[in-house]
Formats: structure tokens, C-alpha cells, sequence
């Protein structure tokens, strides 16, 4: 096993710049997510790792030892592709044994593995039939059963999941966790699905195009988004922000009500932002209460995505399902402690 | 009633063509294959099928030559053809500069039509003023064709063929190239193939559809069309070391004048092309249902 270090990363195409300066390491066994939207150069950088781009500038190293020369078969590392990428016209057997054929294992030594590995993920009963007779989530686990066949020191996933349905998804991204975890190799894990990133990873890296916005553990990008962007990016529904006045320890809605801020804040204008989950909801009026209208209730089943605004501010509020909600006068509090705070012009978090 | 035969009507300019370019041909070497017909003697005649069928198939052994003629050159130019343009498309699959403004000038040939290129290639076998004979003559040999020898004239008539043919096979299997998903070549390159091994266990497999019916439909062409440039090449000649079935057949008809032999050359012609044909449309069918 090994860790993956990418260093002053640049790439162009042509004229156009994709990622201006990207530094990244992957310790040893760590599972890190590339997040961001589509087009923000996490694929790239993938391939680039991967030795399938070439790079501009900077450098890439695995195992501590500099592969940046070197082709993709020389860097002992294992894709998994979006689309699979099997071989169609092998069998399933043929298409997990061909890296160890290549490499002149011996039959023996090649049956035994694939077998190994075909029963760590169940696809024993597949060996003989070709990729065209499987189905999506088949194809996805004989690709992840290719990956491994060699041992590679490093895993890269290129959006694996994105092509299977939801139900198909949770289950995969469990499986590949697990399996992750049970052969403890270093995973960089390219995915535009923020719940994919959040459930999986060890670390996330949150980029907009090609530039990284934050680099923390699930929970803490979710507590404490360093930007405007990774604060509407990460979340569903995602995160009201509301364009603010700051006024003495308070915040001063577009309305003119004011909420306190409970700390300093520069004065001028900047975006208030908190969670629809930590908003409480209630038809008692508290003593920092805001008045609430309801414009439009989504039911969930597991919970209720309420729609609404205070004095003409739009506010998205989650609601638990077995609650019942309050009728037309309804307020909502914003806890002091779930309230972030960024600069309008950098969206950077003060 | 008039309802029913208006579609016949707005047909019909359209059928009258096309069965006066087809079927009646068709029945007229029919009917030329079943009779003595011969110009010379235009007093012979009769219906005469089975001596006419004895005398090409089994009497004389000229049919037999000129089919095995016939399948040297196609085997040959096909396989050259196939090797040749599989190595040109791998070439312009890559992706170096001035590809595009090399690419048409390999794909010119196949525009020439095969009376130019038999001209071309005639006069470059030319052994007294052709250009090969000139740079021969430099290294001391005098007035050499390999047009003029009966050993070397189906070199020649090959040289010129595929000189013309491996463009087409160069662009349908640089089209077949370009059509392949992207993404297995990556995983290979991954998995730790080479150029070579991609291009042999990935490439190559996945390409065997579109393999198949370019040479299927060169292999038709090539039977069919193995006449106009050995025409104007050797015209089936020295003596007979270059005839094929096609130069035999119109031999038979316009140069000895006997009709009935020619027609049933060219008809068991049509037979073997027909089967190849089939064998072709239902491989394709097949690809679709698939």
C-alpha cells in the first residue's frame, strides 16, 4: 500500500487553463473524494494520476516514488471507469485475468485469484458469461473485481456509481467502502454526488474549477464550510444564504429585523447562512422568534421540506414528518450557534 | 378498381427501367447460355443447354484456369489490401500533425477509375519506356515487363489493384477505429498492456464485426470487378496467365464471338457473387439483431 502525493499540479488544454495549482497527498489506506460540480477538473486530475493525461506542469508521486514519466501500466495502480470499461468481447473470467496474463502469471496462479477475488464479490456464477449479459450493478463489481486482481498499491474510482439507479447506488457505495476498508488501500475517488463523498470518504476534497475550496472530514465540510461555494454545494435541500447588514453584534435581515450574530463582525454587507435542518420551526413566538409564512410544504415520508420566507426573505426550513406543522402564524428561531458568516465579495468564512 | 393501379401508374416509368436494365439482360444471357449462338457462324443455332454446360465446365479446362486465376488475384489483393489498410488506419488513428492534409492523398486512388490506374500502372510496367524498366536498366537489366511474363504478370495486375483498393479498406476500418468506445483501450493501458498488446487483445477483437464485412464486401468487389484493369493491363494475357473469369467471359463473347460460353461464364458468376452476397447481408443482419 502506499500514499498518493500530487504536487503543483497545472494543466492546460490548448489556451485554456483547467487546474491552476493543485497540491494534494493521500496517506496510506485513506479514502479521499474529489467533489465538485461537472467540469471542475476532478476527472482530469484522476486521469492525470492515473497516467491516462498528460500534465503541464507539477508532479506525481505514489508510494513516495515519482511516476510522473511513467505510463499507466508502470505506476501499479488500478481505475475503475465510470462506464466499466470491460473488455466486451472476453468473458468475465478473461476480462479479470488479463492484467495477470499480461504480466505472464502463471494458469494456475491466475484461476486461483480470479476465483479469490470472484467470491469476494459474488460473482462466481459470471465468470463464463460476457459483459453485454450482465447488468449494470454486475459490470460495476466485475470492474471493481479487475481493479484488484493485481494488487494495486492505489485505487482510483472515476464516478463509478453515477450510471446505476439509486437503489443500486446506496448499495455499491457500501460495498465499495467495505471492500475498501477490508484491503485497506488507498482510494482517490473522483464524484460530482455529494452523498457519495459525504458517506464514504475519510477526507473530501471540494474543488470549483480546478481550484480546491476545502479539504476536511465529511462532517467538518458540512459544519463548517470554509466558502460560499462548499456551503451551497454540500447539503440537501442546501443551505439558506441571505445577503445581510451587519449592525453592532447584529445582523440586519433585508427586511430590517434584526438577528444577533453573537460575535464581531466587520461591518458592511455579507451573506448570512444556516442549515434548513437547524432552523426551529413553531407556532410559539420566542424572544428572538422571526414570523415565518409557509408558502409550500414537500413530504418526504422521513421528513417535510417546508418553503417560505420571513418578510419577503426566502427560507427553507426541514421539518420532522411526525410532527404536525403550525398553521399560518408560524415563526422560526436561528440558533446562534448553527449561524455562518461570509464575506459577500470573496465568499470566504469569517 | 383505379385506386388500386394508380400506384402501378406513378411506378411504372420507373419499373419499365429498371427491368429493361435488369431482367431483360438477365433473360437474354439465359437465353444465350441455352443456345448455340456464335457471330461468326450465325446459321448455327438451337437450344443446345447441355452441350453448351459440357463444353465450358467439362471439356475444356480453360474455365477451371481462369477460376483459379480468378481466386489467386482475389485472395491475394484481399489480403494485402486488408493487411495494408489495417496498417494505414492504426497510423491515422493516432493523432500527429498533419494528418488531415496527408489523409486525402492516400484516399486518391480509390477515386481514380480502373481504366486510369490500369493505364497508369501499364505504363510504369512499360518494359521499354516505364519507369521501373528505367530504374532496372540502371542496374543492368535490359527491357524487363513483369507484364510480359506469364509468372510475373498476376504480380503486376496485384500491385496495381491494391494500389487502388487498400484506400477503401483504410477507410472503413479507420471509420471501424474511430467508432470504438475509448474507455477499454484506457483500462488495458492500466491493467499494464502495451501498444501492441492493446492493439492484439483489444483493439483487433473489437473490431472483427466491421473486419468482417469490409473483407466480405472487397472479396464481392474483387471477384466481380477483376476485369477492367486487367484489361487494360494484359488483356488476360501473357497467353492466358492473367484471364479471370470475367476477362474469360467477355473473351469468349467479343473476341471468339462465342456468345453462349460467355453467358454462361458470367452466370456462374452471378451464382458464386449472389451466395457471397447472402452470406454477407445475413452477417449484417445478424450484427443488427444483436
Amino acid at each position: 500500500m502506499a500514499s498518493i502525493e500530487v504536487k503543483n499540479l497545472k494543466k492546460k488544454f490548448g489556451e485554456v487553463k483547467v487546474i491552476e495549482d493543485f497540491s494534494l497527498t493521500v496517506k496510506d489506506r485513506e479514502f479521499i473524494s474529489l467533489l465538485g460540480p461537472s467540469g471542475c477538473g476532478k476527472s482530469t486530475i484522476l486521469r492525470i494520476v492515473a497516467g491516462l493525461e498528460e500534465l503541464t506542469s507539477g508532479n506525481i508521486l505514489i508510494g513516495g516514488k515519482v511516476v510522473t514519466p511513467l505510463e499507466p501500466k508502470d505506476r501499479d495502480i488500478a481505475m475503475v471507469f465510470q462506464n466499466y470499461a470491460l473488455y466486451p468481447h472476453k468473458t468475465i473470467f478473461e476480462n479479470l485475468a488479463y492484467g495477470l496474463r499480461i504480466r505472464k502469471k502463471s494458469e494456475t496462479e491466475i484461476t486461483a485469484r480470479v476465483k479469490e477475488v470472484a467470491s469476494l464479490l459474488q460473482i462466481e456464477q459470471l465468470l463464463e458469461r460476457r459483459p453485454a449479459q450482465l447488468s449494470g450493478g454486475q459490470q460495476q463489481r466485475v470492474a471493481m473485481g479487475r481493479a484488484i486482481m493485481r494488487e494495486p498499491q492505489a485505487f482510483l474510482f472515476d464516478e463509478p456509481l453515477s450510471n446505476l439507479d439509486a437503489k443500486l447506488r446506496n448499495h455499491m457505495r457500501v460495498e465499495i467502502r467495505q471492500l475498501q476498508q477490508r484491503l485497506g488501500i488507498t482510494t482517490l475517488y473522483v464524484t460530482h454526488d455529494q452523498v457519495e463523498a459525504m458517506t464514504m470518504s475519510d477526507r473530501i476534497v471540494v474543488l470549483n474549477q480546478g481550484d480546491i475550496e476545502q479539504i476536511g472530514r465529511p462532517l467538518e465540510i458540512y459544519e463548517k464550510p470554509a466558502s460560499l461555494f462548499v456551503a451551497n454545494f454540500i447539503g440537501s435541500p442546501a443551505m439558506n444564504l441571505i445577503k445581510v447588514k451587519t449592525d453592532a453584534g447584529n445582523v440586519v435581515l433585508p427586511s430590517g429585523s434584526p438577528v444577533a450574530a453573537g460575535r464581531t463582525l466587520p461591518s458592511g454587507e455579507i451573506t448570512l447562512g444556516i442549515r434548513p435542518e437547524r432552523i426551529k420551526l413553531s407556532g410559539n413566538k420566542g424572544a428572538q422568534s422571526l414570523p415565518y409564512r409557509i408558502t409550500l410544504v414537500e413530504e418526504l415520508g422521513s421528513q417535510k421540506i417546508v418553503h417560505g420566507n420571513i418578510e419577503g426573505t426566502d427560507l427553507t426550513v426541514v421539518f420532522p414528518e411526525d410532527t404536525a406543522l403550525p398553521g399560518e402564524a408560524a415563526f422560526v428561531d436561528l440558533p446562534l450557534n448553527y449561524l455562518h458568516f461570509f464575506d459577500a465579495r470573496s465568499g470566504k468564512r469569517l | 378498381m383505379l385506386r388500386r393501379l394508380r400506384p402501378l401508374l406513378f411506378l411504372s416509368p420507373t419499373l419499365l427501367i429498371l427491368l429493361s436494365i435488369t431482367l431483360f439482360p438477365l433473360v437474354y444471357s439465359l437465353y444465350l447460355a441455352s443456345h448455340t449462338v456464335i457471330l461468326t457462324n450465325p446459321m448455327l443455332s438451337g437450344w443446345s443447354l447441355t452441350d453448351n454446360l459440357r463444353e465450358v465446365f467439362i471439356e475444356s479446362p480453360e474455365y477451371w484456369e481462369s477460376m483459379l486465376t480468378t481466386l489467386i488475384l482475389v485472395v491475394a489483393v484481399v489480403t494485402l489490401e486488408f493487411v495494408l489498410g489495417l496498417m494505414l488506419a492504426y497510423f491515422f488513428f493516432s493523432n500527429f500533425r498533419g494528418r488531415n492534409l496527408i489523409f486525402p492523398f492516400f484516399l486518391m486512388p480509390m477515386m481514380l477509375t480502373p481504366v486510369v490506374v490500369g493505364t497508369i500502372w501499364r505504363f510504369l510496367f512499360n518494359g521499354e519506356f516505364g519507369l521501373i524498366a528505367g530504374l532496372l536498366k540502371a542496374v543492368g537489366v535490359e527491357n524487363y515487363s513483369i507484364l510480359n511474363q506469364p509468372s510475373t504478370a498476376l504480380v503486376g495486375i496485384v500491385i496495381a489493384d491494391v494500389w487502388q483498393w487498400t484506400p477503401f479498406m483504410l477507410l472503413l476500418l479507420l471509420a471501424g477505429m474511430r467508432a470504438l468506445p475509448r474507455s477499454p483501450f484506457e483500462a488495458a493501458q492500466v491493467d499494464g498492456a502495451n501498444a501492441f498488446q492493446i492493439f492484439r487483445d483489444i483493439m483487433l477483437p473489437m473490431m472483427k464485426p466491421i473486419i468482417i464485412i469490409a473483407v466480405l464486401m472487397r472479396t464481392i468487389d474483387a471477384f466481380n470487378r477483376m476485369f477492367d484493369i486487367i484489361y487494360i493491363m494484359t488483356n488476360g494475357g501473357p497467353g492466358r496467365a492473367s484471364e479471370t473469369l470475367a476477362v474469360m467471359a467477355f473473351r469468349q463473347s467479343f473476341e471468339y464471338f462465342f456468345m453462349h460460353q460467355g453467358a454462361i461464364v458470367a452466370l456462374s458468376m452471378l451464382v458464386i457473387i449472389t451466395i457471397m452476397v447472402k452470406i454477407l447481408n445475413r452477417f449484417i443482419a445478424g450484427r443488427k439483431g444483436a
